[in-house]
């Protein structure tokens, strides 16, 4: 990238950060000696209480989960904008992210409210991954649509590969308050990218031990599976392989 | 073939050149009108597109005569130029869509590559040195976007407030058509709004700007009079105005043989099917009226 220098460019980059800056914070005052003739620090007031009502609509559409626990989700938000602006290249979730990382360090959340924090931490993440490697996303989607009718030769096709979702991530969980009453906490939870929707699981340990696996190892037949692990038999490998496609973090090709 | 005939193949040729496409900004709300006699043309707004779990391309099976990638954050008034990653993302989209135009605004909306993000663009102050960082940054996007031919178009913003500045609107745009060579992306309603808020004729600021653009697109939207600001709002939650229709018959004359394609946007209240089609409707007869070569 190249960065232009002179003295008038470096007087002009000097006053595009302070109004840039100050106008992120929805501050105008710093912006008075740079208004025209006939402009007024009202007109700039506008702008800046616009960007900021939009940012706080996209903010509260991000943290969606996060409303049927916080009852001053919107105060807690509008705290925010005015404390930390929006980076620069904001991208996807990247805004509710930072805010729910400031919630963490500025508020005393219950278990049951991190468990929220996490969970709608996680969502993002997978989006993250996805955005980062979206080639490895449609190609996993692509192997899942033949998942169907792969899946039943499993047992009989030696060449046919486990591949593991390339998009997905683990959040731990420390009270049952989005597993349901019968969970034994801590969960282990994975998101995952399912089409272009996000599905989690819940794993014992048994399934993390094979996703681990197979995060390792990479693509596996089932013999090589077999081979590195002599511990499991072949069913109960063909039982996670079959459940883990129909859930959409596994597919065969 | 006969001299007629011959005749009447180039009559058709010299009006499909004369004709731009028009088409919707897409949004989820209008898709189920793309198919429409009318449109053959469709903007993409990047932001919406950039899906990261999307597996089909936005457009979906439609194909169309042009496609246009609108982005907002190219923010090439900033002293910096953009940044490579959007720039790929860009045109990832683009490729993904078989769009031949990418358009962003003329202004900023961050201070610099590590800085802060606005949230919507800003004027630049009209003076040289904002000129200079311009025309730098659109030549740096050019250049990224012209390996993969896509033409880049900037678009005049309807802003609220001007810093101060040593040239006019439509003397600045004027020389970043010209000292870059890009399209305009003229937003007919961007004009009109400025000319209400701060008191100039919009038609000269047209017929002035239009002879540095080799390339040009329009923009069509409506917003309303906010009384107590006292300002033209370009909300695109309304009708096109019937000033703004005005201003478009005049873009398009003044204009003539290099409008490519014709856009509107809409982003709050919108209208029902029938809403939908007749505006649409409305923008392409205006544009056969005036660009039809008989």
């Amino acid at each position: 990238m190249t960065t232009l220098t002179s003295p008038s460019l470096e007087t002009y980059r000097d006053q595009i950060q302070r109004c840039a800056q100050t106008m992120a914070l929805g501050y105008v005052e710093d912006v008075r000696p740079f208004l025209a003739n006939g402009s007024k620090i009202e007109q700039v007031k506008l702008f800046t209480d616009g960007n900021l009502d939009k940012r706080i609509d996209k903010i509260l559409d991000q943290v969606e989960l996060l409303k049927p626990v916080f009852d001053q989700l919107e105060d807690l938000v509008s705290e925010y904008i005015l404390e930390v602006p929006l980076a620069a290249y904001d991208t996807g979730c990247s805004d509710g992210d930072r805010f729910l990382r400031w919630l963490g360090l500025t508020q005393v959340a219950t278990p049951e409210q991190q468990d929220y924090i996490a969970c709608q931490l996680a969502r993002h993440e997978v989006e993250n991954v996805a955005r980062q490697n979206r080639l490895g996303h449609v190609r996993f989607q692509e192997l899942r649509s033949m998942t169907e009718r792969l899946k039943e030769e499993l047992g009989t096709n030696p060449k046919l590969r486990v591949h593991l979702n390339p998009i997905r991530t683990w959040a731990t969980f420390q009270t049952t308050v989005l597993l349901g009453e019968e969970a034994t906490i801590p969960a282990h939870v994975m998101f995952f990218a399912c089409g272009n929707q996000i599905r989690t699981s819940a794993f014992e340990e048994a399934g993390r031990y094979f996703v681990e696996e197979l995060t390792t190892h990479g693509p596996l037949t089932l013999r090589d599976w077999k081979r590195l692990d002599r511990s499991v038999s072949c069913g109960e490998l063909m039982e996670f392989c079959r459940d883990a496609a129909e859930m959409g973090f596994v597919a065969f090709g | 073939m006969s001299l007629a005939t011959l005749d009447a193949v180039c009559s058709m040729n010299s009006s499909r050149l004369l004709m731009p496409g028009i088409g919707y900004a897409l949004r989820e709300q209008n898709r189920y009108v793309l198919n429409d006699p009318a449109i053959n043309a469709v903007e993409i707004t990047f932001e919406r597109a950039d899906d990261p779990l999307r597996i089909d391309r936005y457009l979906g099976d439609q194909e169309f005569d042009h496609v246009g990638i609108h982005a907002l954050k190219l923010s090439v008034a900033s002293p910096d130029a953009p940044g490579h990653n959007y720039l790929e993302t860009l045109l990832a989209i683009a490729e993904e869509n078989n769009a031949e135009s990418i358009s962003d605004h003329l202004g900023f909306t961050r201070d610099a590559h590590h800085g802060v993000e606005m949230g919507h663009f800003a004027p630049p102050p009209f003076t040289p040195a904002a000129l200079d960082a311009t025309c730098h940054n659109i030549d740096f996007v050019q250049t990224f976007f012209g390996r993969r031919d896509r033409r880049f178009y900037i678009e005049n913003i309807a802003y609220l407030f001007q810093f101060e500045g040593t040239l006019t609107e439509a003397e600045f745009l004027w020389r970043v058509l010209r000292n870059t060579g890009c399209g305009w992306l003229l937003d007919v309603t961007n004009v009109y709004a400025n000319a209400t808020n701060f008191g100039f004729d919009p038609y000269d600021f047209i017929s002035e700007v239009m002879p540095a653009a080799d390339r040009v697109q329009i923009h069509l939207a409506g917003g309303f009079f906010d009384e107590q600001a006292g300002m033209y709002i370009d909300s695109h939650s309304e009708p096109i105005p019937e000033p703004a229709w005005n201003l478009y018959r005049h873009a398009l004359d003044q204009g003539r043989s290099k409008v490519d394609a014709v856009f509107l946007e809409r982003d709050q209240n919108y209208p029902d099917e029938r809403g939908w089609r007749r505006e649409i409707r409305q923008v392409r007869a205006i544009a056969e009226e005036i660009c039809s070569p008989h």
